[in-house]
């Protein structure tokens, strides 16, 4: 039978200095910087080592990040794309977010989905919304989009239509809407 | 008095006031199903903590399910280009035929009944099941998935339930002696009230006829959540409400009808005083809007079941019970009790 | 009964060969009654039971991350309450916490006790509403007209709070629209109590009935470890044991100071999904108690400028909805506008791990299945 309980925060939760010491010790030299924002651990990586940096994660036993939490990407327009990971440790109670630099043209990354069999929809998003391909991906086909849809909804080089052709009816800024909005 | 019961005596010697008779058993069914349709919309709310219909007619909404007939009659009548349209047309006359023919007979007094055939039980569950064929043929002739899946479902749960309610009333025939239906309600004349002998039986009747009805909580064939109401789902307008709303209710009214016969006494007073002919039918039809609204309390309380947790209930317990039952009968007629 | 009973199975391989059956594919949704808006489940039949099931989504998808690259940060809250639409002021509240946070904004404590308060109502409604839907999926139509019954009279606090009744767009950077109005709490507790009392009912109406039992229990277990990859969260992850709750794990607002218990499931079952989240309706009514109770006076709103630029800076914000964890990654690039905002939905993550339940299993498994995945199809599309 279920139980209700009062759950405590874990007897093993490490502070967030302390637990990104742990992850700079156990990636070694396969992460870049790592550094602690607003009580999250930040960890920059190389394209090429994508699949190593969370099968550490997930598998170490000192990091347990076993909470796929989500993948996304950025169009950082002229410094290129960059995709963005994260993921918790529910016994240590942090969360790692893994920030990969990828060029503007053919971007493509090897797929996590081997180790995190929850990356596949967000995956898919993040391919269809960047043109990201992601390799060793088993069903890289559109999430959201129609099939024959044209373009990558994200980037910011895809204007939205709408707003180019009409601006946006009301006020914008709060000094404005004080004078009564633009006529 | 005496004048009177002279009077009635009289009239019912008349043959034409019997044919009278007869023919009103068979004209109030259709209005019947209106007004069992509202009671149950009624009950519905009451359980449900709300009001229910309160608009129509004035009074309480008493003309809801009038004015749902005829919005269902004014609505347009869809079939599929993919279709069996002969199949398909004909089956809303088939599955109301089925649950109709089962009133001709069900005595609602000793004389108020359309015939009272020497087979009548038999002939009773035999034709309340030539419904399942145009539930079938629905789930054929719509070229829809989700038809055919109900019906099949329909199929199943016919044969599964079958047997337990032609066992059911097997024990009571046993009781009787005779398929008559006046004859078995006059067997229970010392019992009155209720048949205690058929007890069991009369468990196993309901749980089997609810399913036969597919009501809630077996309603698996038409599962709204999961089929969209299964053979039907292609059904619109007037074939929709005669397909499976009037079927429904003439099928769900014709059982408990029957049930009553079999085993509370049919037209029988539930205290000897009380037995004066022409308050018979009134006896009737209390004790078959007491089952009816059992069935309908049920129906708005439970989930409903998968259909193999049916087929085991029906096949591993049902069946088993139901042949005890019998055994159990057959011993209680070497006593006197029965 | 999750698993197909033995004898079945090798009736099946024997019967290969000799008698030839087809595999039918039936397209479930977009519009289906048990889907809940416009979710599409192609599943492959073998007479009743589903050898694979894919969900299709994308029916609703509104472009929210698009359309937030345009909206300056007064205006995306009204656009974020869209989303889940169960969970209006939920949605509002990890975006208004970013923003806070980069901006460094102080706010007021009355603002952080009311935005606790009108969030765990907000939970009551959601939960109200899966709990009648839950038992209407399974063909018990009572259940959802009782829920509703106690829904109205909170729904009806928080129209007399925010004057909207599902998207309420009212926590603003800083702390709130407006201060709630005389006679709030009295109407809250109300229906607070209404709730604790009947909430008894609904278990004896549901958890304790036989035939619920025998649809939900061992009826699509989800293995934690399964969950845990997927990111599924919610009373679906507690559902299988793990007590992961982000009011508790990562505190936010001031969710730390109240007491309130994590109820967890013991097998991960439909049935233990449905049971925690029946009892996370008595959790939040003591959350609400303890902060009616301890509300301070004071402002509703800290100092905010009149115009909101963030500072560059980027912060992933998460909150503990109804339905699981939702998270924003909001990256500021100085301007008025986010320069790219992430949503990161329970609903999206908790069916993504469908396809692994729908496996082996009975077309009415499947109602119970995705019936206790409590999800919005707004909340999966955004």
């Amino acid at each position: 039978m279920a139980t209700t309980k009062r759950f405590p925060r874990s007897s093993e939760r490490v502070e967030p200095e302390a637990f990104s010491e742990r992850v700079r010790s156990k990636l070694g030299n396969a992460a870049g910087e790592v550094q602690v924002r607003f009580n999250q651990v930040i960890v920059s990586a190389e394209p090429g080592r994508i699949v190593d940096i969370m099968s550490t994660l997930k598998g170490d036993p000192e990091l347990r990040c076993d909470y796929f939490t989500f993948l996304s990407a950025v169009d950082l327009q002229e410094e290129g794309l960059e995709v963005i990971a994260a993921v918790s440790s529910t016994r240590f109670e942090n969360t790692v977010i893994v920030k990969v630099a990828l060029p503007s043209e053919d971007p493509s990354l090897a797929s996590v989905t081997g180790v995190y069999a929850g990356a596949n929809w967000h995956e898919r998003e993040c391919a269809e919304m960047f043109g990201i391909t992601f390799e060793g991906h088993p069903n890289l086909v559109k999430l959201y989009l129609p099939e024959d849809f044209e373009g990558h909804p994200l980037l910011k080089s895809f204007k939205l239509a709408s707003r180019t052709y009409k601006p946006w009816p009301g006020a914008t800024e709060p000094d404005e809407a004080a004078g009564g909005g633009r006529s | 008095m005496p004048d009177l019961l002279q009077l009635l005596e009289t009239l019912l010697a008349n043959p034409w006031v019997i044919l009278g008779i007869k023919l009103s058993v068979l004209l109030i069914l259709l209005p019947a199903t209106l007004v069992v349709g509202y009671v149950e919309l009624k009950v519905m709310a009451h359980i449900q903590h709300r009001l229910g219909p309160m608009y129509p007619g004035g009074f309480h909404g008493w003309a809801q399910t009038l004015a749902d007939g005829i919005k269902f009659i004014q609505k347009e009548d869809i079939i599929p280009r993919a279709a069996d349209r002969m199949v398909f047309a004909a089956v809303p006359f088939l599955t109301m035929m089925g649950a109709a023919l089962a009133f001709v007979v069900i005595p609602v007094g000793p004389q108020w009944i359309i015939e009272d055939l020497e087979v009548g039980i038999f002939y009773a569950l035999a034709v309340s099941s030539i419904g399942v064929i145009g539930v079938l043929m629905a789930g054929w002739a719509s070229a829809n998935k989700y038809s055919l899946v109900g019906a099949l479902r329909m199929a199943g749960q016919l044969i599964a339930y079958e047997l337990p309610l032609v066992l059911a009333a097997a024990a009571v025939v046993m009781q009787a002696g005779s398929m008559s239906m006046v004859d078995i309600v006059e067997s229970q004349r010392p019992f009155w009230l209720f048949n205690w002998p058929q007890g069991l039986s009369f468990v196993i009747f309901m749980v089997a006829a609810t399913a036969e009805v597919v009501r809630p909580p077996f309603d698996m064939p038409i599962a709204e959540a999961e089929i969209i109401t299964g053979a039907f789902t292609e059904y619109s307008g007037m074939r929709f409400a005669f397909g499976l709303f009037a079927a429904e209710y003439i099928a769900f009214i014709a059982l408990s009808a029957l049930a009553t016969t079999l085993f509370l006494g049919g037209y029988l007073p539930p205290i000897p005083a009380l037995d004066w002919e022409p308050l018979r039918p009134l006896w009737f039809l209390l004790k078959t809007s007491s089952i009816l609204f059992v069935l309908m309390w049920v129906r708005w309380t439970y989930p409903r079941l998968r259909e193999d947790q049916l087929q085991r209930f029906a096949w591993k317990v049902l069946v088993p019970l139901s042949l005890a039952n019998i055994f159990f009968v057959g011993a209680l007629k070497l006593t006197p009790i029965i | 009964m999750a698993k197909i009973p033995d004898e079945l199975t090798k009736a099946r391989v024997t019967g290969a060969g000799t008698l030839r059956t087809e595999e039918m594919i039936l397209n479930v949704g977009p519009q289906h009654p048990a889907t809940h808006g416009v979710l599409r489940v192609i599943v492959t039949l073998d007479g009743e039971r589903i050898v694979e099931g894919e969900p299709v989504i994308g029916y609703m998808h509104r472009g929210h991350e698009k359309l937030l690259e345009q909206r300056d940060f007064r205006q995306i809250t009204n656009l974020l309450s869209r989303m889940d639409w169960l969970s209006g002021i939920n949605n509002e509240i990890p975006a208004s916490i970013a923003v806070e946070k980069l901006m460094e904004l102080e706010v007021p404590p009355r603002a952080q006790y009311l935005r606790v308060i009108l969030a765990e109502i907000n939970r009551i409604l959601n939960h109200l509403m899966f709990t009648g839907s839950f038992g209407l999926e399974l063909g018990a139509s009572t259940p959802v007209m009782y829920a509703f019954r106690e829904r109205e009279l909170l729904q009806e606090a928080m129209e007399m709070v925010t004057g909207g009744r599902m998207h309420f767009g009212f926590i603003r950077p800083g702390g709130l629209k407006e201060d709630v109005p005389k006679g709030f709490a009295e109407r809250v507790l109300k229906g607070i109590r209404q709730l604790i009392k009947y909430i008894p009912d609904y278990e004896n109406l549901l958890l304790g009935n036989e035939i619920f039992k025998q649809r939900t229990v061992d009826v699509g277990i989800l293995d934690p470890e399964l969950a845990l990859e997927y990111g599924v969260s919610g009373p679906i992850l507690r559902g299988s044991g793990v007590p992961y709750d982000v009011r508790r794990t990562d505190p936010y607002l001031i969710y730390d100071e109240f007491d309130f218990d994590i109820p967890v499931g013991a097998k991960g079952d439909a049935f233990d999904r449905f049971w925690v989240l029946i009892q996370e309706m008595r959790e939040s009514a003591r959350i609400i108690e303890q902060a009616l109770e301890g509300l301070p006076p004071g402002s509703h709103l800290g100092q905010v400028p009149k115009r909101l630029t963030l500072p560059e800076g980027e912060i992933y914000s998460r909150a503990e909805n109804p339905l699981g964890e939702l998270g924003y990654y909001l990256i500021s690039n100085g301007d008025a506008k986010p320069y790219r905002m992430k949503i990161r939905t329970p609903s999206f993550s908790n069916v993504s791990v469908a396809p692994h339940l729908l496996k082996g299993i009975y077309v009415p498994d499947m109602i119970a299945i995705l019936g206790s995945m409590f999800f919005v199809v707004g909340d999966i599309d955004r």
